[in-house]
């Protein structure tokens, strides 16, 4: 037995007590107001302020990858871009996004009529202070969203995906997969490191599935991680948005012989790999320079000093600690 | 509408479920802040922290775990006024902040959601009034000064019903209680 030290004024806002004393009414529609217009202010600030030196290096790479087989072979992060860039809510330089469904191929065609479609019923809205009635629209715009996806996948032949369930811990995840898939393997991810900041889990009727928790890294630290599946042929795609000119990256054969393209950057790393049945992708948050400041863990004064700046070593053992035949076999389970 | 349908709206970028939580929740958010600040910041200074709190959810939103949101804005709400404080050079000593609980290894850690659990059962099963002046003082950080002010109590007293506190959440992290 050893004794673990905490601030009891740390573990009070974390126990989310609600019914607090001098409680006070607090006037939501002026702040609502205020957020939004500062809101409105950030996105001003932040837009159209492109590197032109990073647009024209990322169209140079995507002269590389005018077929679908280069992506099955992709030697770097640069190929999975698509000129594709995402604007910052914290710095002013545009992220550069990478996605795993190859340009021209059907899922792109897709996913672009369908970011154009919702970008289009978005900027309809209204912004600032919403009435209800105005509120009642966008949740209207919502479902029309959530409609043309259904309506796209068919158009383009590809399978649209049906969340099966969600969870709150990596266990709950892995024992629905291994009934879902017939299986018996409840170690194909990392075991979760209890000091994750976020624990959130699903999965679909494709087989493919998603999961934000933690893992324990070889010199005590923690690093969080979200890792997600696309099957092959259905309705979903894997993007990510990241500083290409700040990562490095590698490829990588981890432990069950499986080569997989690895990036670390100063705040983000990257896992990618075409499995036979789906893709996969994994984003760790932290880098060579410390874990990502965007992240809710530095708000947090419990993790303070947990979670670390990782290395390309921490990066392969992250690697190795995945079952990538048992990710394909989920997938190709939903196929069959 | 389901908080965390809303929690999945505002991580797409709905600005409507932004307005719907702050409607939800300015009550409790203003609740801390301005018991942490004022009388010591303005009003001004209150409300600016609240509007940080909301931006901070909007950032934030594709990290929360669903059923999160309070124990989030709560986190947020409290360190942001915290800062704001020292900003000011306010400094508030707490009594005894440290508690130190026995876990069976070195390699092991208690779990979060364990901690945030026991953490809720002790300060519920407080008698009041113990329950707000634990409240006041570990939460919004009020002094024992301020405290027995407000409550029209002795300083002494203050601190015997923080003691009290204490052991009990001690008790309740220990597994004793």
């Amino acid at each position: 037995m050893h004794d673990m030290q905490v601030k009891i004024s740390d573990l009070l806002p974390s126990a989310g007590i609600e019914a607090l004393p001098g409680s006070v009414e607090g006037d939501s529609e002026r702040v609502r107001e205020a957020v939004l217009a500062r809101l409105k202010e950030e996105k001003m600030n932040t837009r159209k302020r492109f590197r032109t030196g990073r647009t024209l290096l990322i169209a140079a790479a995507v002269t590389v990858l005018l077929s679908a087989a280069a992506f099955a072979a992709a030697q770097g992060f640069s190929e999975l871009s698509h000129r594709r860039e995402a604007e910052s809510r914290y710095r002013s330089e545009p992220r550069d996004i990478v996605e795993v469904a190859p340009e021209d191929s059907p899922l792109y065609m897709a996913f672009e009529e369908l970011r154009e479609f919702r970008e289009e019923v978005q900027s309809k809205q209204p912004t600032g202070s919403l009435t209800q009635e105005e509120f009642d629209k966008v949740m209207e715009d919502n479902k029309r969203i959530s409609e043309k996806y259904f309506e796209l996948a068919e158009k383009y032949g590809l399978r649209p995906v049906k969340s099966l369930g969600s969870f709150s811990s990596l266990e709950e995840l892995v024992k629905a997969l291994n009934e879902f898939a017939g299986i018996h393997d409840h170690s194909f991810l990392p075991a979760e490191d209890p000091r994750a900041t976020v624990i959130s889990a699903s999965y679909t009727d494709c087989g493919s599935f998603s999961y934000a928790g933690g893992f324990t890294l070889p010199g005590g630290g923690a690093a969080d991680y979200g890792i997600r599946s696309a099957a092959k042929g259905a309705m979903e795609n894997l993007t990510e948005a990241i500083y290409l000119d700040e990562m490095e990256d590698w490829k990588y054969t981890a432990a069950d012989g499986t080569e997989v393209l690895l990036g670390l950057g100063e705040r983000k790393a990257l896992l990618y790999v075409e499995l036979e049945h789906c893709y996969v992708m994994a984003t760790i948050r932290a880098g060579s320079a410390g874990a990502d400041e965007e992240s809710v863990i530095s708000e947090f004064a419990w993790n303070k000093g947990t979670h670390t700046a990782i290395s390309r070593e921490d990066l392969e053992y992250f690697a190795d600690s995945i079952g990538f035949g048992t990710i394909d076999a989920l997938a190709a389970s939903a196929q069959t | 509408m389901d908080e965390n349908m809303a929690l999945a709206a505002l991580a797409s970028g709905d600005e409507g479920a932004l307005g719907w939580f702050i409607g939800r929740y300015t009550g409790y958010v203003s609740t801390i802040v301005n018991n942490m600040l004022l009388p010591r910041l303005s009003t001004a200074d209150a409300e600016e922290i609240v509007c940080d709190v909301f931006l901070a959810l909007w950032h934030g939103a594709g990290k929360i775990r669903p059923g999160g949101v309070c124990g989030y804005l709560g986190g947020i709400a409290r360190n942001k006024a915290r800062d704001a404080l020292r900003a000011h050079h306010v400094h508030l000593p707490l009594e005894d902040d440290v508690l130190s609980i026995p876990v069976p290894g070195p390699e092991e850690a208690v779990g979060e959601q364990e901690l945030r659990e026991s953490t809720r059962r002790a300060v519920e099963s407080m008698p009041e009034p113990d329950r707000e002046i634990f409240l006041r003082h570990y939460y919004y950080m009020q002094c024992v000064a301020d405290i027995a002010l407000a409550l029209d109590m002795n300083t002494n007293t203050v601190k015997t019903r923080l003691r009290r506190g204490r052991e009990r959440l001690r008790k309740e992290l220990n597994g004793d209680a």
